[in-house]
């Protein structure tokens, strides 16, 4: 049953993360995350332990492991829709530049899953005929991209203050010839598995409202895919396997992004009083 | 909703067109709520699917698909190529996806429309998943020659669901696909024009008994849109542009799943409708393998 | 799990987008005031910005953020840069998504007689009276009554940016204490934007370098580190 992973990771768990937010001076909102780390970086240093899965620290095993990172920038809302855009709602561009190189069909379907997904988190509505420009810049990419960019983008767009209807935690689950999963898999697992999906969900909110008034056909809301995205073939138990152990680790992911945002936010913003 | 209700009222004093154009929403919710949709089909119908094997003659496999009036035209060409040296005995498929600004308003000359690309590389992804075409039968000279199969699809008419047909008119092209007929000359691959077949005796086709390329499992799709708690079976252009939540099932005949694409929308899906969108894909797998069956059966009797 | 909050352990509390905090079914007969960055949704409450809750009794909910950005709204008073004149309004930008119109006949007195001059990049300290989505926001150099208050064209001095936290913790009172140690030791004039525009000016360059250094400096500052802050500048220049 157990499937051994070259960093030494158990399969629910999950790379360091590290998040920071307003870390670009002139966009209007910028954030970074990263999924691991090849050296220790000590600016990141101290988000290391905020999120393990185990309360055994495999810290010596992630040295010379890969890392994913991704770097967003929010400018706007910006006046003025493009073409073929409702002008009645605000709309959301997304730039994809990759590491190296020119934008290729991969990086064009990132921007429309992109865009599509943050389309569906942000509220159109109250700043009608208006562009927000996302742009996102990959710093390293070792397996999980897409998911990497999504967070990233979320994370700097509440730095934007962009109204939002909820944030949104994105994995990567990948799925093993036993029908076996493993999550946030690098970029040799991801070659190496049978199928991968990268899954979108809601982040689990605070609420005041009595308990169980917030479910929707009996599951609470942060159970409900925003995005999707399949590669390879699984069978269909497969996939609710990985879509079950997604779930699990959008709870965990959604604490730290909740956590990162507030250590942003300066706690004595008017202790003046 | 929490609008009120002063376009139902209206819905009585105002001409049905005027209506459908000033609350679109609200004009396919009240056929939703009577389990109809405005083209009268029920919810979970997909729309009269046709397929013509052989569309174009000059192609090596062609074949053009109709869902309803999205109209897709495949054709294959194939050139004989040098494989690359980290797998000298697998040949190639590239496939690009176009549309041209005949399949639809939204499309202006010049300017390339923004879903073309995104559509190719779902495409490329899900033939490569799925492992319907083995590269390694595209070899013809292991290391030295094989075959690059250039796979392109028109768009004529975009009325919704353009991926369910692309990869309709795909696969019928590849199971109409006639693989030309080579020989080896000095060492070089030389394609051998179909009339000079029987004369030229002397330089032997390496290929005589590989003209066609074995299919393993076909992967077929269907698109849905949900809406609130209703699920619509592939949806025109209309309905895609009103309701917004997409999800793009496929499944291959051997109900493995490749491929389950919802990039967004602000309907969140949940177990259930995952599980019914599945079930609906299920039915729609079998009618679709039945419709290519009888047009490659139909393409033999010819 | 955590216990399950309630509105009020959630108030001077960071919330994220999506959070609910208040539910209006066990709230009947009450009138509430919702502030910035909150959206009602049927029976409930919800944070469409990330940033602190904010009560303030007896019913006004707001949530307290900062952002490089400004999103105009109704009576706040900011600083803008006149871009270009028209014949019946000018266009000043605010920071905001959309440039904002400033009437000609938006001022005191105001008649078609005599249209003030401004020049293209002149700073202005104006009142935001129109603020609806899908439009241009409307300034006026007015205050309600019609009198021209303080506001109108701001001469000479040295305006910056910072974030629109910043500038709502200066405008607070009583008076933030970068303000009030600055102003008990040096004499200047300020002139503070909720849109994130500063503007300082006073007798010597070298004062204004100080004031708009203390308080690019005093962003993320405790009172207390405020105030060590300012004083180490202020022995610098003695």
């Amino acid at each position: 049953m157990e499937v051994d992973r070259a960093d030494g990771r158990n399969p629910n768990q999950l790379r360091p993360l590290a998040c920071s937010c307003s870390i670009l001076h002139r966009a209007h909102g910028s954030a970074s995350w990263s999924q691991g780390f090849r050296f220790i970086q000590t600016s990141h240093f101290y988000h290391f332990n905020l999120f393990v899965f185990t309360s055994k620290c495999y810290f010596c095993y992630w040295v010379g492991s890969g890392d994913t990172k991704v770097l967003a920038a929010v400018y706007g809302p910006k006046a003025g829709t493009k073409k073929n855009e409702n002008p009645e709602k605000a709309s959301i561009e997304v730039i994809w530049k990759p590491r190296t190189g020119q934008i290729g069909k991969p990086e064009k379907e990132y921007e429309i899953i992109l865009k599509r997904t943050l389309q569906s988190i942000c509220i159109l509505t109250i700043n009608p005929n208006t562009t927000t420009s996302v742009i996102i810049q990959v710093v390293h990419d070792d397996g999980a991209l897409l998911p990497c960019a999504i967070n990233a983008a979320c994370a700097a767009l509440v730095d934007a203050g962009i109204p939002m209807k909820h944030l949104a935690v994105a994995i990567c689950c990948c799925s093993a010839e036993s029908g076996y999963c493993i999550l946030d898999p690098t970029k040799l697992e991801e070659q190496k598995m049978k199928g991968f999906a990268y899954l979108v969900f809601p982040n689990s909110i605070l609420s005041v409202l009595p308990e169980g008034s917030s479910l929707v056909q009996g599951e609470p809301m942060e159970h409900g895919i925003i995005t999707s995205v399949t590669h390879g073939a699984m069978s269909v138990d497969d996939y609710f396997h990985c879509l079950e152990r997604g779930r699990a680790a959008s709870a965990k992911l959604s604490d730290f992004l909740r956590r990162s945002l507030q250590s942003k936010l300066p706690g004595d913003l008017s202790k003046a009083e | 909703m929490g609008l009120p209700n002063a376009s139902e009222d209206l819905s009585s004093e105002m001409e049905v067109d005027a209506f459908r154009r000033l609350f679109p929403l609200r004009y396919f919710e009240r056929h939703l709520a009577e389990s109809i949709r405005p083209d009268a089909r029920s919810l979970s119908r997909a729309r009269n699917t046709t397929i013509s094997m052989g569309a174009v003659a000059s192609a090596d496999g062609s074949a053009l698909a109709k869902i309803g009036s999205t109209t897709m035209l495949a054709a294959i060409k194939m050139e004989v190529m040098t494989p690359s040296l980290e797998s000298p005995d697998e040949g190639c498929v590239s496939i690009d996806f176009h549309m041209p600004p005949i399949c639809s308003p939204l499309v202006r000359p010049g300017r390339p429309a923004e879903a073309a690309p995104v559509v190719a590389k779902q495409l490329s992804d899900t033939i490569s998943s799925s492992g319907m075409i083995n590269l390694k039968e595209l070899s013809l000279v292991g290391g030295k020659a094989a075959w690059m199969v250039y796979l392109d699809i028109y768009c004529l008419d975009a009325d919704g669901a353009l991926f369910d047909a692309a990869l309709l008119s795909a696969v019928a092209a590849f199971s109409n696909l006639q693989i030309p007929t080579v020989s080896l000359d000095d060492g070089k691959i030389v394609m051998l024009p179909e009339e000079q077949k029987e004369e030229n005796s002397e330089k032997e086709p390496v290929n005589k008994e590989k003209r066609k390329l074995t299919l393993g499992g076909i992967p077929f799709s269907l698109t849905c849109i949900l809406h609130k708690n209703y699920i619509l079976a592939d949806p025109t252009s209309e309905e895609e542009s009103i309701m917004e939540t997409l999800v793009t099932v496929v499944l291959d005949s051997s109900n493995q799943l490749v491929s389950l694409y919802k990039p967004g929308g602000a309907v969140l899906a949940y177990t259930s409708a995952v599980q019914d969108c599945i079930a609906l894909t299920r039915q729609r797998v079998k009618e679709l393998h039945q419709i290519l069956e009888e047009a490659i059966s139909g393409m033999e009797i010819d | 799990m955590e216990a399950k909050p309630s509105t009020a352990n959630l108030v001077d509390k960071i919330v994220v987008p999506g959070d609910v905090v208040l539910d209006l079914s066990s709230m009947t007969n009450q009138t509430i005031k919702l502030g910035g960055g909150l959206r009602q949704e049927c029976d409930s409450v919800s944070v469409i910005k990330a940033g602190k809750l904010r009560f303030s009794k007896p019913n006004k909910y707001w949530v307290e953020s900062s952002q490089k950005r400004y999103v105009p709204c109704v009576e706040d008073t900011v600083l803008g840069i006149v871009v270009d004149c028209k014949a019946d309004n000018f266009f000043v930008d605010i920071r905001g998504p959309t440039i904002a119109f400033l009437p000609v006949l938006a001022f005191e007195g105001g008649t078609r007689r005599n249209i003030p001059k401004f020049e293209i990049g002149s700073l202005l300290y104006v009142r935001v009276v129109k603020a609806n989505p899908g439009m241009n926001p409307e300034l006026s150099c007015t205050d309600a009554s019609g009198k021209a208050a303080e506001f109108g064209l701001l001469k000479d001095g040295y305006m910056f940016e910072t974030s629109t936290g910043l500038s709502r913790m200066l405008l607070s009172s009583p008076t933030c204490p970068v303000l009030e140690e600055l102003g008990k030791q040096l004499s200047f004039e300020i002139a503070v934007g909720l849109n994130g525009r500063v503007w300082v000016n006073a007798e010597s360059p070298s004062t204004v370098v100080l004031v708009s250094n203390a308080i690019m400096n005093s962003e993320s500052l405790s009172a207390v580190q405020q105030k060590i802050m300012v004083d180490k500048l202020l022995q610098r220049i003695k």
